[in-house]
């Protein structure tokens, strides 16, 4: 995984960047709620100058799906 | 931000730390993430508060704390938020238990805007005529002016109020200037209405969101996805614009208004140098682009001045050759006069500061010194640290734009009889109530004229039913995520009654926001699923929903038992108590996950809520 959207996921999440696994999920990690969904959309958006569509926003429940929603925007 | 500036802020053993780590960053323009990484840090390091605020509004606010104690600790003010429930303002201060009460904020910041205070002007601006717009617009007053009037009796904050933004585009184009009433016209009564309201109040102010937006761009100031996803209506740069000009108020509440605007002389007041170019060859007047630069930033200088800010001069020159250029330059806004102290030798600045503070009795954290000399600049900042030394370009044209940005000298009053109005206020408090004024939740909740509709699901609905048991984390008795193969098995068997709820009121239609599932037996009935969606929360509806059921099936339906279960999960404590509340007893012999409650027909109650017209049937209302 790109350290960047390590480094941006534990950020956000608050948690140690080891700790961030693809199958980190919004159903294993307590603190992904909605409104931290809110950031780590905001923070991605902003730190790889991309635009999520909603569908991509809803779809993105664990960090493997986040990975490959970035990597999507940016190839 | 560099990676080892994040180390230093996660490191930091202090808040004093913090604050120095953060002053010592060349930019202070945080992105969303760095926002984050501050605030963070500033709540585990800030051990107690200078000032708790608390945030109303009708739109996702949720992000602006962090931006809030981010952004105020470089003035090293430690902030502490409160985000109101969405939507519940009202109920926020009618409810004695509630979190904005128990939170006992210095400062309230209601930040109500259009798309849900009033969707008929956001919808149907065109289909309305003037009488309406205008029974519109005094009902946007009256909320507010109820707001302000609940703000005084329950809680002791001073209540900041944002106006309205002017959308960017009016509905009927450019021709709504020839409206009877026109967009751009209700949006400008509206906030004029808002200043008459609120002008003698001193415990109420109006923050000009609209002029704070219209600064930043109104365009760049809203991500629509993010409007749509989460009802935010202000993205991050915004957000950050919105925080600094709540700083100025803060710091006006605060009393961290510096005092006294030390100023330099060669090429800060006038351009060029005295001592070289002589008093002719100075540039400063009007008629020439040199000499109205220096024009405008005296006349800013002396605006200053009339706000109530002391003018003092540190400069380093032979006082007889300054003091010929104002006796000779008439076409000057300032005159030596205006400056209560004047330090012109060849004292180092900082020297010439420390005489100045303690001439006047002030201390030098209530000083700005100003001078375009960055040499001079640094000297000061790092002889006197508490000194305010704003960083100017080497633009002259640039230094006015700067120190306009600067919060400095905000002021909530400009004169002792204006902030005298405060007291004169507190003793009228009492006798001020209005009619308007809203006596208690029951009554509030009664006005709003909401219509709940039961709504049997169908085909029709079954995605909206879909999405409520998949989407909605907080007032969900079991969280049961049900795929759609599921939810249409609900639809078509038997046993099961999975009934839907959608809510109206005076401002609008919210659509079906609710649902219970009930797996019907021979002699009881189970409730598999209680869901309300939180934009419905906190009126009542649950209990409106819960009497509906058991009237369906314990007063009139012959069932002996109704039975529940509440399965706690992270996010859906607002249910915790839920059965309890409505009649129900822990009942251990109730199978499954969780806690098991159970209400006999015999001892069933509808309870006291809000009152509200049920319809049955139909989704669609009148229209």
């Amino acid at each position: 995984m790109d350290d960047e959207i390590k480094e941006l996921v534990a950020e956000i999440f608050n948690i140690e960047e080891e700790d961030v696994i693809p199958a980190l999920s919004q159903d294993t990690l307590d603190n992904w709620d909605s409104l931290n969904h809110l950031k780590l959309v905001t923070a991605v958006e902003q730190e790889f100058n991309i635009s999520l569509t909603m569908d991509e926003i809803d779809d993105i429940t664990n960090v493997e799906k986040l990975v490959a929603v970035i990597n999507t925007h940016k190839s | 931000m560099e990676k080892a500036q994040k180390q230093s802020i996660k490191k930091a053993a202090s808040w004093d730390e913090l604050v120095a780590i953060l002053c010592a960053l060349e930019n202070a323009d945080f992105s969303a993430r760095e926002i984050e990484l501050i605030a963070r840090n500033v709540e585990r390091l800030r051990d107690g508060s200078d000032l708790k605020v608390a945030l109303l509004a009708n739109h996702t606010i949720d992000l602006l704390p962090g931006y809030l104690s981010a952004l105020h600790a470089l003035d090293n003010v430690k902030v502490e938020s409160y985000v109101a429930p969405y939507n519940q303002y009202f109920q926020e201060f009618l409810t004695d238990s509630s979190g904005l009460l128990a939170f006992d904020a210095d400062v309230i910041y209601l930040d109500l805007s259009i798309p849900s205070l009033s969707p008929k002007i956001n919808h149907q601006f065109l289909q309305l005529d003037t009488e309406q717009k205008n029974q519109e617009l005094d009902r946007v007053v009256d909320t507010l002016q109820q707001l302000a009037s609940l703000s005084k009796q329950k809680t002791n904050a001073t209540l900041l109020v944002s106006n309205f933004v002017q959308p960017s585009y009016a509905k009927a184009g450019i021709a709504d200037f020839q409206l009877g009433m026109g967009e751009v016209e209700w949006y400008a009564r509206l906030n004029l209405k808002l200043i008459e309201l609120f002008r003698d109040d001193a415990r109420t102010f109006i923050v000009d969101k609209n002029n704070v937006l219209s600064r930043h761009g109104k365009l760049a100031s809203t991500s629509v996805k993010m409007y749509y996803i989460a009802k935010m209506e202000l993205n991050e740069s915004a957000l950050s614009e919105l925080s600094l000009e709540l700083i100025r108020y803060f710091k006006a509440i605060k009393g961290l208004t510096k005092k006294c605007l030390v100023l330099d002389l060669d090429n800060t007041l006038w351009g060029g140098v005295v001592g070289e170019d002589g008093v002719a060859g100075l540039k400063i007047g009007k008629g020439y682009p040199e000499g109205e630069v220096f024009y405008d930033l005296q006349s800013f200088y002396q605006t200053l001045k009339q706000r109530g800010i002391i003018l003092a001069i540190a400069s380093k020159n032979n006082s007889e050759d300054a003091e010929e250029v104002f006796r000779e330059k008439t076409d000057m806004p300032l005159s030596l006069d205006d400056f209560a102290v004047q330090k012109i030798s060849w004292d180092t600045k900082n020297k010439s500061i420390e005489a100045i503070a303690s001439i006047l009795n002030i201390g030098k954290d209530s000083i700005v010194f100003v001078d375009d000399n960055p040499v001079e600049r640094n000297l000061v900042l790092n002889a006197l640290p508490d000194v305010a030394v704003p960083d100017l370009p080497t633009d002259p044209t640039g230094y006015l734009p700067t120190l306009l940005k600067k919060d400095y000298f905000e002021k909530l009053f400009l004169t002792e009889e204006d902030a005298g109005k405060l007291e004169q206020y507190q003793q009228n408090a009492l006798r001020d109530a209005s009619k308007n004024d809203i006596a208690d939740i029951d009554d509030f909740l009664g006005n709003l004229g909401t219509t709940l509709t039961v709504l049997t699901a169908d085909k029709k609905n079954l995605p909206r039913a879909h999405q409520l048991f998949t989407k909605t984390n907080q007032f969900n008795a079991t969280t049961q995520r049900y795929s759609t193969g599921q939810v249409e098995q609900f639809i078509e068997e038997q046993q099961w009654d999975l009934t839907l709820f959608a809510v109206a009121d005076n401002y609008g239609d919210m659509g079906i926001v609710g649902l219970v599932l009930l797996e019907v037996r021979k002699t009881e009935v189970r409730i598999d699923s209680f869901i309300l969606s939180c934009r419905a929360m906190g009126r009542g509806i649950e209990t409106a929903i819960m009497n509906v059921m058991k009237k369906r099936y314990l007063l009139e339906g012959g069932k002996n038992k109704m039975s529940a279960r509440y399965i706690k999960t992270k996010k859906n404590i607002p249910v915790a108590t839920f059965f309890e509340s409505q009649g129900f007893s822990v009942d251990i012999a109730v199978k499954g996950d969780g806690e098991g409650y159970a209400l006999s027909a015999t001892e069933v109650d509808l309870l006291k809520c809000p009152e509200m017209e049920i319809i049955f049937g139909s989704e669609f209302g009148d229209e």
